[in-house]
């Protein structure tokens, strides 16, 4: 365990000193993949062709990535709704319609939750690697019940994607040569009607939304017992339950199509990775727990306190001390190495001190940590 | 004495450290709120969201137009009661601005309540940095 713990220490401790530049690069990478992912529709228009084939390709998404890792969070999405709509430009209708309805999203929730709007891409890389159910544990952990919003709208948006990818499939080419402004409102009614019951289909993934709530709320609400030991963990497992579950009802109740043994193993997997992420947040130590009680003028305490698991650092040898300062010449690393395992201070304790002054003595409270210099 | 200015001089660069973190970090938002006043703040990011709030309603429109054209196949210059319909959209729009202003006001507000916290404890720590370096 000890040797686990340290290796939590190291990989924290290099966060830490990296934290910008991680943050940016998992940005980046967050970036690139959904980028991928929405290329991989495909159904661009003839003119937009250049921009995802040939030696245009790899600089233009490396140029989108770059842009979702450094813009706010909410024009970051705009990038990614942009790509969408350049995505499927073969049916200039069909690009139409989707550019509306992710201008709404835009503007009614992401320009209003900011950074929390990048959940909804968190759930949609989620779907895609099939454990959706990480990110709804995770959220349910680390942020608040407002989390629901971006988790049900990117429920909805996954479940909405491969009608939308359907109705691009038989939607008629625009075609720019042979522009009649009869055959462009018959195709733009034809590709409203049916984009209209394609999002009504997709009203169906709401269940899904519903118990990926319900297991926000469970972990949330249990994460947040402080009376209990493991709160954290408990709450972890509590929702993979509620996930489990809600799941299984639903395939009793309304009849959807989840295969349960996949949901199972990917809720099972996802739990572990959030553990995982939790366990790298905070470590405590639960059996050296303990209450306190104290009172002052106004307010009585009633305090838990729980330890961290804090290792003792290691001292650095001869060797550890070169790689950390190259320009240490070997006697003052030898040197250093001798008086390393140095006695700590005697513990600082209150005292009441007798301070002269001016040829005055006056008491004084103060903390002395027993030198008797302190009081000369 | 050396031990003691050591400690100093090491505390001073971690102070120090933690006020270039956080004017890398939070502080450039937090100190250009702060320019603002709370309510001047608020007002100016609700005109945005209005604005965005606005542009969604037309969008709504839009559809919902369609919607009636296509799908209820209405004729839009005999089958519409125009003063009926502009009504109703005109009470959407409001209800829906009002919704995102209340909506915009608290969580501007907190936003602005918690830099001013951080500002302005960010600003007492460097007077008193100033001081013991006096």
């Amino acid at each position: 365990m000890e040797k686990l713990l340290r290796v939590r220490e190291e990989i924290v401790f290099f966060y830490k000193r990296h934290e910008t530049v991680i943050g940016y690069l998992l940005r980046f990478l967050a970036g690139l993949t959904i980028l991928g992912i929405v290329n991989g529709i495909g159904q661009y228009n003839a003119r937009a062709a250049d921009l995802f084939t040939g030696g245009m390709a790899l600089p233009f998404l490396l140029l989108e990535a770059m842009l979702f890792m450094l813009l706010p969070a909410t024009l970051g999405n705009a990038v990614i709704c942009l790509n969408v709509v350049l995505q499927t430009s073969k049916s200039l209708e069909v690009a139409f319609f989707l550019f509306l309805a992710l201008t709404l999203v835009l503007v009614f929730y992401s320009r209003i939750a900011g950074r929390e709007s990048l959940i909804v891409v968190a759930m949609i890389l989620g779907f895609y690697f099939r454990i959706p159910y990480a990110v709804v544990l995770f959220v349910g952990l680390y942020y608040g019940l407002t989390s629901i919003i971006p988790v049900t709208i990117g429920t909805y948006i996954w479940a909405a994607a491969p009608i939308v990818g359907g109705i691009l499939k038989v939607a008629p080419v625009f075609d720019f040569s042979a522009i009649d402004a009869i055959t462009i409102w018959n195709n733009a009614a034809s590709v409203f009607v049916q984009m209209a019951s394609g999002f009504g289909q997709a009203l169906g993934s709401l269940f899904s939304a519903f118990v990926y709530a319900m297991a926000i709320l469970a972990v949330f609400a249990l994460g947040r017992l402080k009376d209990f030991d493991y709160a954290k963990e408990i709450s972890i497992v509590i929702g993979a339950i509620t996930l489990m579950i809600g799941f299984v009802v639903g395939i009793i109740v309304s009849s959807i199509q989840v295969p349960i043994l996949e949901v199972i193993l990917f809720v099972t997997l996802s739990a572990a990775i959030v553990e995982f992420a939790r366990f790298f947040d905070i470590a405590l130590n639960y059996r050296k727990a303990d209450q306190v009680e104290f009172q002052d003028e106004e307010n009585y305490y009633y305090v838990r306190v729980i330890p961290k698991v804090i290792l003792k650092r290691m001292q650095p040898d001869a060797e550890g001390m070169k790689k950390l300062d190259p320009r240490l010449d070997s006697r003052t690393v030898r040197a250093r190495v001798v008086t390393a395992p140095r006695e700590r201070a005697e513990p600082m304790r209150d005292t009441l001190l007798y301070v002269k002054r001016d040829g005055e003595t006056f008491e004084s409270g103060g903390r002395s940590a027993g030198n008797p210099k302190d009081t000369d | 004495m050396g031990a003691e200015y050591d400690d100093a001089r090491k505390n001073r660069i971690r102070v120090m450290t933690r006020f270039a973190l956080y004017e890398k970090n939070e502080g450039r938002d937090d100190l250009r709120k702060m320019t603002y006043f709370i309510n001047d703040y608020v007002y100016r990011k609700n005109s945005g969201i209005r604005f965005g709030v606005l542009v969604g309603c037309v969008i709504l429109i839009i559809l919902y137009t369609l919607h009636k054209i296509v799908m209820e196949k209405l004729d839009i210059f005999t089958d519409i009661n125009y003063v009926e319909e502009l009504s109703r959209i005109g009470v959407f729009v409001v209800i829906t601005l009002i919704v995102y202003s209340i909506i915009g006001t608290v969580i501007h507000m907190i936003e602005y309540r918690k830099a001013r916290l951080r500002a302005t404890s960010y600003l007492n720590e460097l007077q008193e940095l100033e001081e013991l370096e006096r």
